[in-house]
């Protein structure tokens, strides 16, 4: 993780927080937005030292059916 | 405290993943809720715009569509210059959060019929009107330092270019829901014979259609592991910025509070149906299970379990 992207990560985990804070006193909801800004601010942290995350970036999710397809056991018959 | 029936659905179709229940919906039925729930939406807002329609509406769309070029103007630099994306993937990935997903607004309409808040049923028009902006945005954000092409570039180019105009205009989001729209303003009091199937059944139906996006976000949670905390953070504060913008323009132009956590929350969603099928035919080279794991494993559960609270309660807060 760049420092760039580490300081975006960290910083919307405090004004998540925060604003979290600021609406639990109107309502429960609130809290869920704090346990998401820490969460974050938690794997900032965590992560900051993992290179660059777009290198790993998962490739594009296989369809069910192509994957039953490919699951399929071949036929190991061969014509004579 | 209460439980909203669709978000305990949304749960349980998350813990039943996590579990690894054998839960399989027959082939082809999410398609078939996500249809029922774009021309139920069209149907409402037809009927409501049959009833409602001023000439108020029309500069309220203009400020809704101005929302829709500015979402994806925002989101681009963030992931460009902060997130060192490359050109194309931030492109895609703004064009997405700059749409809506229809999804996460049958969701809010849901929540406001629970909470019995009043909005103005008109506003599937706005769903309409803000799916296109932002996939045009984003393709010219990806093209801006394109110049130099020689010919056969430029024929693939038009081909590419009427493709994707037809999967802009004519994508089953757009058709049904523009559909629906025009059947419910002309269909006057014969609507009724089709309202006990779309309207009386439609919180059913989107508990359904919940259970399997919950089954689905579920699947995405190594996705968003792999993701890292970047994306994670951009996939959370892009909606609460753009809900924020949403709800402040909701209340500027005149709507109830109603109307302005729609709003909100239309400015929060990022799309997962029609803007992955433009961006595959405007954008092939970005890589598009970014975007889609972002929207529909991060954003969409967010939106669902806190966002679209969130949005009601700022919005109730602002208005007293």
């Amino acid at each position: 993780m760049t420092s760039k992207q580490f300081h975006f990560s960290v910083s919307t985990g405090i004004l998540l927080t925060l604003l979290g804070a600021v609406i639990v006193s109107k309502a429960p909801i609130g809290i869920g937005l704090i346990g998401l800004g820490i969460a974050i601010l938690m794997l900032s942290i965590l992560t900051k030292n993992n290179k660059h995350q777009n290198a790993q970036m998962p490739s594009l999710p296989i369809p069910i059916e192509q994957t039953q397809q490919s699951n399929r056991p071949h036929s190991t018959k061969r014509v004579r | 405290m209460q439980l909203d029936v669709g978000i305990a659905f949304f749960l349980l179709g998350v813990i039943a993943t996590l579990v690894r229940a054998d839960i399989k919906f027959p082939k082809g039925l999410y398609q078939s809720l996500t249809l029922f729930l774009m021309i139920a939406i069209g149907l409402k807002g037809g009927v409501a715009l049959a009833e409602h329609a001023s000439w108020n509406l029309i500069s309220q769309s203009i400020y809704v569509i101005l929302l829709g070029l500015l979402l994806p103007l925002i989101a681009f630099p963030v992931l460009y210059f902060i997130g060192e994306f490359k050109r194309y993937d931030a492109a895609s990935i703004a064009a997405h959060y700059g749409s809506v997903s229809v999804g996460t607004y049958a969701v809010a309409v849901g929540f406001l019929e629970a909470q019995n808040i009043a909005y103005e049923a008109y506003i599937p028009l706005f769903v309409v009107l803000l799916e296109m902006p932002a996939i045009a945005i984003g393709i010219a954000l990806a093209r801006m330092k394109k110049t130099t092409k020689d010919s056969s570039e430029n024929s693939q180019q038009t081909n590419d270019k009427y493709k994707l105009l037809h999967e802009v205009f004519f994508n089953q989001g757009m058709v049904l829901m523009v559909g629906g729209l025009l059947i419910g303003l002309v269909a006057g009091d014969r609507i009724e014979r089709v309202t006990p199937f779309f309207f009386d059944l439609f919180n059913g139906i989107l508990a359904l259609f919940l259970l399997e996006m919950g089954m689905m976000a579920a699947r995405r949670l190594d996705d968003i592991k792999r993701l890292g905390s970047f994306m994670l953070a951009f996939g959370v504060g892009m909606p609460m910025v753009g809900g924020l913008l949403g709800c402040f323009l909701g209340l500027a132009i005149g709507l109830s509070p109603g109307g302005a956590i729609l709003l909100a929350v239309l400015g929060a969603s990022a799309s997962y149906i029609a803007v992955p099928a433009a961006m595959r035919v405007a954008l092939p080279q970005a890589n598009h299970s970014l975007s889609i794991s972002s929207s529909l494993g991060i954003t969409f559960p967010f939106n669902v379990l806190i966002g679209i609270p969130t949005f009601a309660v700022i919005t109730q807060w602002i208005t007293g």
